[in-house]
Parts: C-alpha cells; structure tokens; sequence
C-alpha cells in the first residue's frame, strides 16, 4: 500500500510541477515582455545622463549572396528610427547593393523575411556612407571625427558627453578582425583605439556596440575605455549563421542573432520601460546556434538597470517650469517703457582667427583655370582675352589647312 | 682547391663590404618608410599653463557706488568686509573671483557698468532696509536708514545683498564648474554645448493642413534686441518654417470633464515626432529649435493643456523649447487661419526664457544685463576649461597611442590655441574686459579643437611590427639570407684557420 501512495505523492508532485514550470515557459517563451508599470520601473531604472542618441549601423560587405548582412542593417535602421532616433542622428553605412542587383528578383526591395511583410528598401532610407565608401579609414574618421571642414553634417558623428551611441557591425569577420568588402580589413585594436579617443575626448556618454560576424566577440576583447557595452554573436573559432533563407529571393536574409534581436525589439514602444538584460534572455545557443558574448566590466550600471531605450530610442528628458516672465519686455524696453531703438552694429575689431595664412591648409576648391575667369589672379598661365581669341583662330585655321592637305 | 690568401682576403672583404651597405642602406630605409611624422607638441608649455591657469584668472568685477557724501569711506571699508565674508563663506572662489568697489565717477551710466545707489530714507516711518535690483539695467538701490548707518550695519548689508543676492547665482555657477565631481546624482544639464554659432528656427507644425499665416517676421523683430546683446557670446542666424500634416507619434488622452486633451509627463518625452517632421536638421552649427503646435482641435474649440505648465510650454534640454499653441476663438473649418503678433508675442516671451535656460544663463537676478555679464565671465572660464581638458587629452592621446601620426598643423592649432589663452588671461586681469574675454576664448577652444580633431592626424589601420615585417620579407629573404649565410660561413672559416694555427705552434 505504501508504494502507491509514494508514487501517487511523486506523481501530484511531477504534475504540479510540470504545470508551473509550462506556466513560466509560457510566459517567457512567447518572448511577450513582462510589461511592468512606470512606477515599479522608475524605482528599478539607473538614470542614463544622456541627452541625446545616436546610432551607427554597417554593414561590410558587398555583392548578392551577402544580401542578408545588407537586410541586418536596414532591419535595424528601421527599428531604431521607428524608436525615435532622428535619421539626422542615424549614420547608415552599407554597400547598397542587392537592391538593384539585376539578381534580385522584386527589384528595388529587400525584405529581411521569407513572408516579405515588410520592405526594408521602402520609404526615405538616407544612406550616408554607400558602396566603396564603405573603407575602414571612413569609419575610423567617423568615430574619431576627423574630416575635411566642409565635410557635411549628415555624414558625421556629432556627439559629445551627453550622446549615447549604438553602434552594430555585420559582415563577414574572423579572429579579432573583421573584412570590410573584400579589400581591407579592421582589427579589433583599431575599433579599441578609436573609442579611445572618444572617450579622451568626450564624444560619448555610453556605447552599446553589437557585432554579429563570425568569431564576433573577439572583437570587443580589446575594448579599455570605459562605459562600453558589448555584446557579440559567436564565440572564438565560431561561426555564425544565418536565420533562414527565402527561396524567391535565392539567398539567406537574415542573420540569426540579428534575427532574435530584432524580434525582441519589435514589441518595444518608443518609452518603453523594457531593461536591457531582458534583450539578453533571447540570446541563448538554441536560438542563435552559437554562443553569443556579452561584455560588462566597462559599464559602470547594471545592465537589469538599464533601459533599452536609452540606446534604441531617443526618451528626451524635458523640463517643465514657466521660467521667467517679460524677459522679451524687459531686453527690449528702458527703465520709462520707450522701445529701445535697436541698430546692427559693426563688430569693431576683427580676431583672426586661427591659422589662416598658413601654407599647410589646402587652398584647393578653386578652379585656377579657364579664361572667364578673369578675377583670379592664380592662373596658370597668363593669356589675355583677345591673345586667348587669336590663338583659337589660328589654330581652327591650322587644323582646317591640315584637313585640306590631308584630302 | 687552395685559395691564394690574397685571394681569400679580397673576398672577405667582399663580403663585410656587402653586408655593412646592405645594413647601413637598408636599416635607414627601413626606419624611414615605416616611421610616422609626429610634430613635437609644446607638451611641456600646455602642462604648466593648464596647471598654472587657474591661479592666473582674476575676475575683479567693477561696482560703482554713488553714495550720499557723509559716507565717502565706505569704499575702503565694504572692500575690506567683501573680502572677508568671501573668503570665510566660498574660499575656493575668492582665489578668483572678487569684486572692486568704485566711487561713482561722472561718465559711468548703469546702462554699462554695475551700479549700487545708497538712498538714505528721511521717512521716520521706514525702520527697515530694503533694495531693488533693476531688471532693465544695472543699477542695485539700497534703501537705508539712519540706524543702518549709526549700527555701523551699512557694509554688511551691502556686502550680504552682493553675495547672497546678485552674485548668488553666479557663485553657484562657479562652485559646480570648478568642483571636480561632475554631480553623480545632478540633473541632466539644460545647457547647448558651447558653440561660437547657433541657428535658431522657429517652427509651426501644423496638425491637419488648413493654411495658417503667422507674422513670425514681425515678431522676430522683437527678438533681434536681445540677440544683439549677444554678439559678443555667439553669432544667431533665425530662421522660421511652416509645416502642415505634422502628426504626433501617439494620440493624446481626452479628459471627458475639463473637455480637453491633456499631455502628461510621459507623453513629452517622445512628444517630437523625429521620423515624419522635418526639423532643420543639415547646417554644421548647433540648432536651437522652437516649436508652436497647432493642434487640429483648434477647430473644434477643444484646448490641449501641458501638465504642470502654465504657459503650455516644456523645455527640451539641449535641444529646443516647445509651445502648445490655442487659439482662443472658435475658427471656421477651411478658410485660412492667422496667427497675430499679439498672439505671438507671449508665446515669444516664453521662447526667449527658453533661450536664458538653453544658453545656460543664471536664474537670477532678473536683469538681462547683469545677466549677460555672468554669462560672460562664466562662459570664459568654462571654454577655458576645456581648452585645456582637450589639449590635456590631445597629448594623453598621441603618447599613449605611438604609431598615430601628428601632423605639423596640429602642432600650430596648438599654439595658437594657447596664444588665445593666454591673451583671454590677459585681457581678463588688465582690463576686466568680460565681452572681448569670451570671444578670445571660444578662439582657443576652437582652435583646441581644432587641433585634436586635424584631419590628418588618423591612425589608418593598426600596424603591428609582424605587419611590417611581412611586408619587407620578400625583399629582406633573398638578399638578407644570402648575406647572412656568407656571414656566418666566413666567420666558421676565420675559426677553423685559428684552430689550424694554433695546433701548427702546439
């Protein structure tokens, strides 16, 4: 009799069990975020002190079969500016080629699902960097900002100590390097170098570097500056693969690890209160085939404390107080209430400033040739108008004797 | 087969010849093709200037004090107490930071120079002292009475009005720049990065899209008096634009009772709708961005209120100012809408305090001049600051990193950026010139800048040695191993004879 009894207990115990276990599964397999309110967040949530976001998105490499890296970035282009980063703010670097790749069967598109719900090509995608501007010297530039003065402003990384930035890379990568469309390639000293002189220079209030290449977390290994997160798809020696392919289209068009990422985002709202470790809880080997990394010794929160948002979004912190009354009133009138009379005044000396006559600085972007241009005094070669016009004549007549000797 | 020793020494020298110009060639060539320029930064004159700078700042601000003549001492005597009170209440500013008491000279007006008139109080009913501070110039009034003068109380309530009232924010302002923690807990700060340029736009976005006229250029005129006032800060370019269709991210809850849309909190933060609007977005220079909201509820009289404002406005740190514009009187569907000056003119008023706010002018006291003026010498000390926190990091780069290259040009934005900062220094001690202080300033932060951001100062890709090496191999292989081994080979051969040589003499 007492047999049963145990494994009746035993059995109770199993189904009970097996129950609240489906129940949790359930709840967490769905990927449905636990919503919780804004009040519970607001005493969990570490305070970012960021006042503005910025997102960096590449993909390396070119040509059809590498559709899905082109199909990663712009999935994440699109979510990022559906969380309210401004595309002023998003600097987009991709080879741009699989749309009107004559392979592609529905031209003009690029679909990151086989159900082709959604066309990532579709409406206002700004690429700042396209085809071979996509090089490892122009990215380093881009992080460490260092242009021509009349590089323009939609192609640079303006940042300063209040900016968070998410950075993502995709393409094709190797052990602590990563190929930029099969001419060059970045190791992971350049990236560690280049936040370096971020930091140094305070371009950045925290980062949150993604890559998703293969044997893609040896490449945040030598990261030393502080407050950088990051999180990687593969391990040493690792590959890592594609989600699926769309058999229309003939290739993969998703990454994995990106595949989960942005599925998890996917459900975020513009002020969501999701905290970023719950992005992590996708990352597992079943879903991604590989163990992705994730590295926090450079952060200085806890990453169960830290929004999303503060990275894919763009939560501005606003200030509501009336401040003060009648300033326009007071600036604009004296002591008797007259209108002061207002004038455009002169500077009265002018500051040189900085070096100007200097031989080092380029005095190109001026074209020193052509005879109209008779105010330049820098042109090659001295011909005035009239000689200019003699010349012409005779020789249209010296090439029309050559065509009467030569008939 | 015996080799002549002739023969043999000719060859020998051969092969020492060879192999001292392969070397002597080679090792200079190698060092040169694979060395990078890097200009000698005046690192020694940045690190002794940047330690010594803030010993050297001396604020002295000038006050003018027109005093009744039986009180012709008092300049000494409230010198003397300022000083004190300073020194025992904010030591680490009065390093710096002081006040010079003037007697009231002829040609000084309030309109340039800080004022403080003592007015005695003949009126036995007064017992109390009281002051003014003006809000359209310069000019502080003390009221007193004769008891404050028979206390001997007048320099303390002088010096107590200077210090806790009309300085009080500027000291605040100093006190949190020279502090070395950054305020761990502090509130994000409001205040736009300094830039020698601003653009300010002024934007209508239009909710649905019935024409609206604005006479926004009317009312710019208003603005123009106080931005000129700031020349000397910063260059304002203003700019309006109408957009029409501008939806907001999210709809806004209707409160049934009050019959309107209420914004909350937690709708401002992603209350600017960044994908679909399009704000000025492309100039080089930092934007400061005004936004009037015209809600399409206009047109059925409903009215949207701002939680917790009253002028149904918010701020936007380091961004911008917004405003929720209603319109009082009912409007008929499609004909054209108009906006007035008059109706502009709050609405400006609440954007110019924006403005204070954005530019990081202090709270208090009212007065926009003496305002200006603390702008002023706060924004001098502040550009100052980081000119020598980036030339500071400029050298920590380039030492710590030692294969990026440092181009002469670098070199020259350095110095010129301390030339800049040491005439602001100058300019500041002799002749407590606020307005020109700010300007030589920012001069040296761009030029800092400048420096640190030379185009050609990139490190193009990391180079390790092996990369180095690989690349000379091929060369360095066949000629370097036949050399080598002729080397070695010689030098077995010398042993060999010696050891011939001595067992001949054994």
């Amino acid at each position: 009799m007492r047999l049963p009894i145990s494994v009746l207990l035993l059995s109770i115990w199993a189904i009970l069990f097996t129950t609240s276990y489906a129940e949790e599964q359930e709840e967490s397999k769905a990927g449905e975020p636990s919503f919780i309110s804004t009040e519970d967040a607001s005493h969990i949530i570490s305070k970012s002190k960021h006042t503005n976001n910025w997102a960096v998105l590449v993909s390396t490499s070119r040509f059809w079969f590498n559709y899905r890296h082109m199909a990663n970035v712009l999935s994440l282009y699109r979510t990022v500016k559906r969380l309210g980063i401004p595309d002023s703010q998003i600097i987009l670097m991709l080879s741009d080629d699989v749309a009107c790749n004559p392979r592609n069967a529905f031209p003009g598109t690029v679909f990151n699902n086989m159900d082709q719900a959604i066309d990532l090509y579709g409406e206002s995608v700004e690429v700042d960097y396209r085809g071979y501007e996509v090089t490892v010297e122009n990215f380093i530039r881009l992080l460490t900002d260092r242009w021509d003065p009349d590089h323009p402003r939609s192609k640079r990384l303006l940042t300063d100590q209040n900016s968070n930035i998410f950075i993502y890379l995709t393409g094709h990568g190797g052990n602590e390097f990563l190929k930029f469309q099969d001419a060059e390639e970045i190791g992971s000293y350049d990236i560690a170098d280049a936040f370096e002189q971020m930091y140094e220079k305070k371009r950045y209030n925290e980062i949150f570097f993604m890559i998703d290449t293969c044997q893609a977390n040896t490449m945040y290994e030598r990261f030393y500056s502080p407050n950088i997160l990051a999180v990687g798809s593969s391990r040493l020696d690792e590959s890592s693969y594609s989600h699926h392919s769309d058999m229309d289209i003939g290739v993969a068009v998703i990454d994995r690890f990106t595949y989960f990422t942005l599925d998890y985002l996917e459900k975020i709202d513009k002020d969501s209160q999701e905290t970023i470790d719950k992005l992590f809880d996708v990352y597992t080997f079943e879903n991604v085939h590989s163990n992705p990394g994730i590295r926090t010794d450079l952060f200085h929160r806890n990453v169960s404390e830290v929004l999303l948002t503060d990275f894919f979004g763009n939560v501005q912190n606003v200030v509501v107080n009336d401040g003060d009354e009648d300033l326009l009133y007071i600036s604009n009138h004296d002591k008797t209430g007259e209108l002061l009379k207002f004038y455009d005044e002169e500077p009265e000396e002018q500051i040189s400033e900085g070096i100007v006559n200097s031989t080092n600085i380029k005095t190109s972007y001026q074209i020193d040739f052509g005879v109209e241009n008779e105010e330049s005094s820098d042109q090659i070669i001295q011909v005035s108008p009239t000689l200019a016009k003699r010349l012409g004549l005779g020789t249209g007549l010296v090439v029309i004797g050559l065509w009467f000797v030569s008939t | 087969m015996t080799e002549s020793v002739g023969i043999r020494n000719t060859r020998r020298w051969i092969i020492i010849l060879v192999a001292l110009i392969v070397s002597g060639l080679g090792y200079p060539l190698f060092l040169f093709t694979t060395t990078v320029f890097r200009a000698d930064l005046p690192i020694e004159e940045i690190q002794e200037l940047s330690n010594s700078w803030q010993h050297d700042i001396h604020f002295k601000i000038p006050i003018y004090l027109e005093v009744p003549t039986t009180l012709v001492d008092l300049v000494s005597t409230s010198q003397e107490s300022f000083d004190k009170k300073l020194e025992q209440v904010y030591p680490s500013i009065s390093k710096f930071w002081s006040v010079e008491f003037h007697t009231n000279v002829e040609n000084i007006s309030s309109a340039t120079d800080l004022v403080v008139k003592i007015e005695q109080q003949t009126n036995d009913a007064v017992t109390v002292e009281s002051y003014h501070v003006s809000p359209f110039d310069k000019e502080v009034i003390l009221y007193i009475t004769d008891k404050t003068i028979e206390n001997r109380g007048l320099e303390d309530f002088l010096v107590t009005i200077l210090i806790n009232e009309v300085f009080r924010e500027e000291i605040y302002q100093f006190l949190s720049v020279t502090s070395e923690n950054t305020g761990e807990e502090g509130e994000v700060s409001a205040i736009m990065p300094y830039s020698p340029k601003f653009n300010i736009v002024f934007s209508l976005f239009v909710e649905n899209g019935v024409e609206i006229d604005w006479e926004i250029e009317k009312s710019l005129e208003l603005f123009k008096p106080l931005l000129s006032k700031l020349n000397h800060f910063a260059n304002f370019s203003l700019a309006s634009q109408v957009q029409y269709y501008s939806k907001l991210s999210k709809d806004v809850k209707f409160n049934e009772e009050e019959k309107t849309y209420v914004l909350s909190q937690s709708d401002l933060t992603t209350f600017i709708n960044f994908g679909d609007w399009n704000l000025f977005t492309h100039d080089i220079n930092p934007t400061i961005n005004f936004i009037i909201f015209f809600p399409a509820s206009n047109y059925e009289n409903k009215r949207w209120t701002i939680e917790g404002s009253k002028k149904n406005s918010f701020l936007v740190p380091q961004w911008g100012g917004v405003h929720i514009f209603n319109k009082d009187l009912p409007l008929i569907d499609t004909s054209k809408v108009s906006i007035t000056e008059n109706e502009l003119t709050p609405v400006l008023e609440i954007f110019s305090s924006q403005l204070f706010q954005l530019l990081g002018f202090v709270k208090s006291p009212k007065s926009p001049s003496i305002r200006i003026d603390t702008l002023s010498r706060v924004t001098t000390f502040k550009n100052l600051k980081q000119t020598f926190e980036s030339l500071n990091s400029l050298i920590k780069v380039t030492n710590s990193l030692t294969e990026i290259s440092i181009p002469n040009l670098t070199k020259e934005y350095v110095i010129k950026s301390l030339e800049f900062a040491n005439e602001t220094l100058s300019v500041l001690n002799n002749n407590q010139d606020y307005l020109k202080s700010v300007t030589l300033s920012s001069l040296s932060l761009k030029n800092s800048d400048s420096a640190f951001f030379e185009k050609e100062m990139l490190q193009q890709a990391y180079f390790p040695s092996e990369h180095k090496y690989a690349v000379f191999l091929p060369l360095l292989g066949p000629v370097g191993s036949i050399i080598f081994i002729g080397v070695l080979k010689m030098i077995s051969d010398i042993k060999k004879e010696r050891k011939e040589k001595k067992e001949k003499v054994d």
